[in-house]
């Protein structure tokens, strides 16, 4: 009996373990696409995904693999949720040599390396239309500063960081006269320019510095490239409409057989910049910084630049021909392969680095254009992917070997293999994909998990939303032989491009809150026994602070019609996650919304007597509806003295 | 002199007690829905500090919505605790030196009383912490019972309180404290194992009998006048504790120390025996008065004898004088009339509980 009973237990156990180690198998070979996505509530993504906002000017923060959206920094247009642009103290971060500009056209977002690797100190990304670059601080993730092109039109082929982000860059879209001057259109053949920007980046402030523009031929530059580890200290710009025409572009850009991607080498550069081989051109360009000491932007307006003309200085930038205007122009994490991608052709080109580089040196030149070498193409040639697909646009690479090309019109994404070009798989896309992103993925050390693939349209995908619809983005598990769809999310505005980084590298760098001490803003008010209202002939400064769940002051009277009140709020919380919002009845501008330890302005031009209460947008505690106050509007000919007053005191 | 194992565990237990100057030994911490990583203060012997930049303040802010005072910045104990922190590591150290082993164990139980001691005075202040609610509070709470409630922090361990889940632990210092008076224990019992113990209460041996176990006694004294002592007062300016009025006359004025070393004056005698008639007079150590006929000086008022007479009046209509001694006091009643007190009695007569 008791053998019995011990045998049933032996095999009770047996089954019970079994049964176990039959399901986690089970469940590890299964586990579905939705697990994939899956991040379970309080759990933190993988990868911050910097997606550009496209038209809208902004920059969204996504988490990978979620997809789940954390938050649009404002960059290139105001935005009235967060005030960018309209409080006093963002609004020379729009400034212009053309003045203020509300909107622009946000499009590849580039997260600074060292050593060709992501390090996470700051997101760059380029406009479009006004051609400017901004950085991002990626510990508070607001942008810090703004620089614009001068003699640059269309700035699309830019920042791609260099390896030790000595660099970003900013090849002009559209060529245009330099300096810009009246003359017929149709001259543009040979007068034309197309400049070439490159931007030093200070390695410890992050400031952006124009150090000088190479003054192309007038060819349109789409897209760049920094080299990578042996190519570092080159950067190839992909070029199209080298036929120079100014009109009809569609067809009569598309003639040539071949376009170029221009090699710019510009170590050499700066040998002719040290060498004193450039001449100073007048011109006008805005360089917008905010100081996080004052929480004040300002706008310096800068009058030279520094010019170095390639047709006289040899070496310093030759063309590699590329079949039909290639759009991507992308470099392997070795450094090794440069892949062209004709938007128009079949074919996916690739040079290799180390022929271009012997080609050089033994002068295996195929002619010239405007005194720049033309490598000849067959032998910088290190092969070609076959038949891929229609309409190859943008290539990124994983950690294996293998690169990742998007067709657009195909719409589908391709892997195929480094070296010996055969296509290892294929899959559909919804629809029609621009740029594609691995996180790492053009710089020397890619995160070979997951792949980003940002679509320009998509028709049916989600619930319709009338004629205007969502952009999207969709993810791809690029760890196995072959690419897996996980999932597409709707992203805002259009998604040229993105950028990707491991969470750990940046989120404990995260800032939480702005220290009180260190707030050096001209207007801050640090206690509430500071707070005051000072008139300066029709103009009153009310020095304000809010914590929970009050304004101080939030009573004042002696404000008149016609007057001009500042309203400077300092937050005087120091805790996460406690910003306090104000606005007005009736001001024509936006709300305040302050993060702690900062300090913020607006203006109210009250146009009527009453008394005319404000509030906490923020619903920033248990008692936030009671956060609130008034200011009483005297005639203009009224003697009421200005006071103020929190709990009548 | 070769050191015995019992000298050198009764040495080094003192010395860890050095710990409490580089280390908190209590934390508190408040946990929320909304504060997953929760707000927090170290307590040290001399200071409260925050966990982590701006808690205090933060805690602060939450809870004057319930009218609870801030955390203060200094308490009187923060002056007190290193002292005596740091005479018993010298204590220790010489009682280890000494070799004797009652002398471990008297330390041990000093600590022990101490301990006792300093547990009882944390919970007080957490008790006022808790309980000293301001009454304009925006939001005002009450128990199952109907009484305004309380937000006593727990001594040690875990209590929720509204959103808040309070935890007190004690940390790394008070660690350190514990071993130190383990080690003494642990000193006493290795000793009693060990040969040729003396049985002698003195630190030195006898040679040296001057130095006395008086010389610990000397220590103690010397530590408790650091806290507990008597403070001048400023004629003119100081407030009656009792009746709020200036404090002028100099022959009537009086004061009283707490046992925890707080002084409160008093314009006339009869203001300090009426408080401490609806008071509880445990709390107090010391109580002092002015006499007749060295104004300005402060006695003891237990030795002084006391004079109501018509003829002598006095600020608060008691006609209540106090004499340095009972000589002067008689000559005073010949001269004026009246009736004489002692201590005692006059505590009688102004119904002082005992």
């Amino acid at each position: 009996m008791k053998k019995n009973i011990l045998i049933i237990g032996i095999i009770g156990i047996s089954v019970l373990f079994v049964s176990w180690w039959g399901n986690s198998n089970k469940g590890a070979l299964n586990s579905s696409t939705a697990e994939k996505v899956y991040v379970a509530p309080g759990e933190h993504d993988e990868y911050y995904a910097f997606l550009s906002g496209g038209f809208s000017g902004q920059l969204a923060v996504h988490g990978l693999p979620s997809g789940r959206l954390f938050k649009v920094i404002p960059v290139f247009s105001q935005d009235a949720e967060k005030a960018y642009g309209y409080n006093e103290e963002t609004k020379p971060m729009l400034n212009t040599s053309y003045g203020f500009i509300p909107w622009g056209d946000a499009h590849h977002p580039d997260i600074s390396q060292t050593n060709g690797e992501l390090d996470g100190r700051w997101c760059f990304i380029n406009e479009n239309n006004t051609p400017r670059i901004a950085r991002i601080d990626l510990t508070t993730f607001e942008t810090a500063e703004i620089i614009e092109l001068p003699n640059s039109a269309g700035n699309h082929s830019s920042p791609y960081v260099t390896d030790n982000t000595e660099y970003v860059v900013a090849g002009t879209r559209f060529a245009v006269p330099v300096p810009q001057r009246d003359m017929p259109i149709n001259e543009y053949k040979g007068n034309f320019k197309g400049v070439l920007s490159f931007v030093g980046v200070d390695q410890d402030s992050g400031e952006m510095d124009l150090s000088f523009q190479i003054m192309m031929p007038g060819f349109d530059y789409d897209k760049a490239h920094p080299g990578r580890g042996k190519s570092h200290g080159w950067m190839f710009f992909s070029t199209y409409n080298v036929e120079e025409s100014h009109t009809l572009l569609e067809v009569n850009a598309s003639q040539r057989d071949k376009d170029f991607i221009a090699a710019v080498n510009w170590k050499k550069a700066e040998e002719y910049i040290k060498a004193g081989k450039f001449s100073t051109m007048k011109t006008k360009y805005a360089h917008n910084v905010y100081d996080e000491h004052t929480q004040m932007a300002t706008t310096t307006m800068e009058s030279e630049v520094r010019i170095l003309d390639p047709s006289e200085l040899p070496g310093l930038v030759y063309f590699l021909p590329m079949p039909k205007s290639p759009h991507g122009c992308d470099v392997d994490p070795s450094g090794e392969y440069i892949v062209g991608s004709g938007k128009l052709s079949a074919n996916v080109t690739i040079h290799s680095f180390t022929k271009m580089i012997d080609a050089i040196e033994n002068k295996k030149f195929d002619g010239e254009a405007y005194g720049i070498p033309i490598i000849n193409f067959e032998d910088a040639l290190a092969g070609v992917v076959k038949q891929p697909g229609l309409g190859p646009l943008h290539t990124e690479f994983d950690n294996k070997g293998n690169a990742y090309t998007t067709f657009f019109i195909s719409s589908e994404v391709v892997k195929w293999k480094l070296g010996t070009w055969e296509v290892l798989d294929k899959k559909p896309t919804y629809y029609s994909p621009g740029h594609l992103m691995i996180p790492g993925g053009n710089s020397q050390k890619p995160f070979g998990k997951y792949m980003v693939v940002l679509n320009k349209i998509t028709k049916d995908r989600y619930l319709p939303t009338g004629p205007e619809v969502c952009h999207s983005a969709q993810l791809y598990d690029i760890s196995g032989d072959k690419m897996e769809l996980l999932s597409d999310f709707p992203t805002i505005g259009e998604p040229h491009y993105a950028a990707a980084i491991p969470a750990e590298i940046i989120k404990n760098k995260s800032k939480k809150i702005y220290n009180l001490e260190d707030n050096h803003h001209p207007h801050v008010t640090k206690s509430e026994k500071d707070v005051k209202v000072v008139r300066n002939g029709n103009e009153v400064h009310i020095y304000m602070t809010s914590i929970r769940s009050h304004f101080a002051p939030d009573n004042i009277e002696g404000v008149k019609v016609g007057d001009k009140v500042y309203f400077h709020v300092t937050n005087l919380e120091q805790d996460y996650d406690v910003p306090h919002g104000i606005a007005m009845i009736g001001a024509n501008t936006s709300e305040l919304l302050i993060m702690p330890g900062q300090t913020e302005t607006f203006i109210w031009e009250p146009k009527g007597e009453g008394v005319w209460p404000f509030y906490c947008t923020d619903f920033c505690s248990a008692l936030h509806q009671e956060m609130q106050g008034y200011v009483r509007v005297s005639p203009r000919n009224s003697n009421i003295k200005l006071s103020w007053s929190l709990d009548d005191e | 002199m070769k050191m015995r194992k019992s000298q050198i565990l009764m040495i080094i237990g003192p010395l860890l007690l050095f710990a409490l100057f580089v280390m908190p030994m209590w934390q508190i911490t408040l946990g929320a829905p909304q504060y997953p990583e929760p707000l927090g203060m170290n307590i040290w012997i001399n200071k409260i500090v925050d966990m982590n930049p701006n808690d205090l303040k933060n805690i602060n802010l939450m809870n004057h919505y319930i009218g609870m005072a801030e955390i203060p910045d200094f308490i009187p104990e923060f002056k007190i605790f290193p002292f005596i922190v740091g005479f018993m590591i010298i204590l220790g150290v010489l009682f280890g030196l000494s070799r004797k082993r009652k002398l471990y164990i008297t330390w041990f139980f000093m600590m022990c009383i101490l301990g006792v001691l300093g547990m009882y005075d944390f919970w007080l202040w957490e008790y006022n912490y808790g309980h000293n609610l301001d009454s304009h509070a925006a939001i005002k709470f009450l128990d199952e019972f109907g009484n305004p409630m309380a937000y006593q922090p727990p001594l040690i361990g875990r209590k929720t309180i509204l959103n808040f889940t309070a935890t007190s632990i004690p940390t790394s210092g008070s660690y350190f404290l514990l071993t130190g008076i383990f080690l003494s224990l642990l000193a006493f019992v290795t000793a009693k194992k060990e040969e040729n113990y003396s049985k002698s209460w003195y630190i030195f041996n006898k040679k040296k009998t001057t130095r006395k176990f008086e010389l610990s006694i000397f220590f103690i004294a010397l530590l408790s006048s650091c806290s507990i002592e008597p403070k001048e007062i400023n004629y003119g300016s100081d407030d009656c504790h009792y009746c709020k009025m200036h404090i002028v006359d100099r022959q009537h004025a009086a004061e009283i120390v707490t046992t925890k070393g707080k002084v409160f004056v008093y314009d006339a005698i009869e203001c300090m025996l009426n408080e401490m008639a609806r008071t509880d007079v445990e709390k107090y150590e010391l109580y002092l008065t002015n006499v007749f006929n060295t104004p300005s000086d402060l006695y003891n008022a237990k030795e002084c004898t006391f004079l109501i007479s018509k003829a002598l009046p006095s600020p608060m209509g008691r006609n209540l004088t106090a004499f340095k001694t009972k000589e002067l006091a008689l000559q005073a009643k010949i001269e004026k009339g009246g009736q004489l007190y002692n201590w005692n009695e006059i505590k009688t007569e102004f119904k002082v509980m005992r």
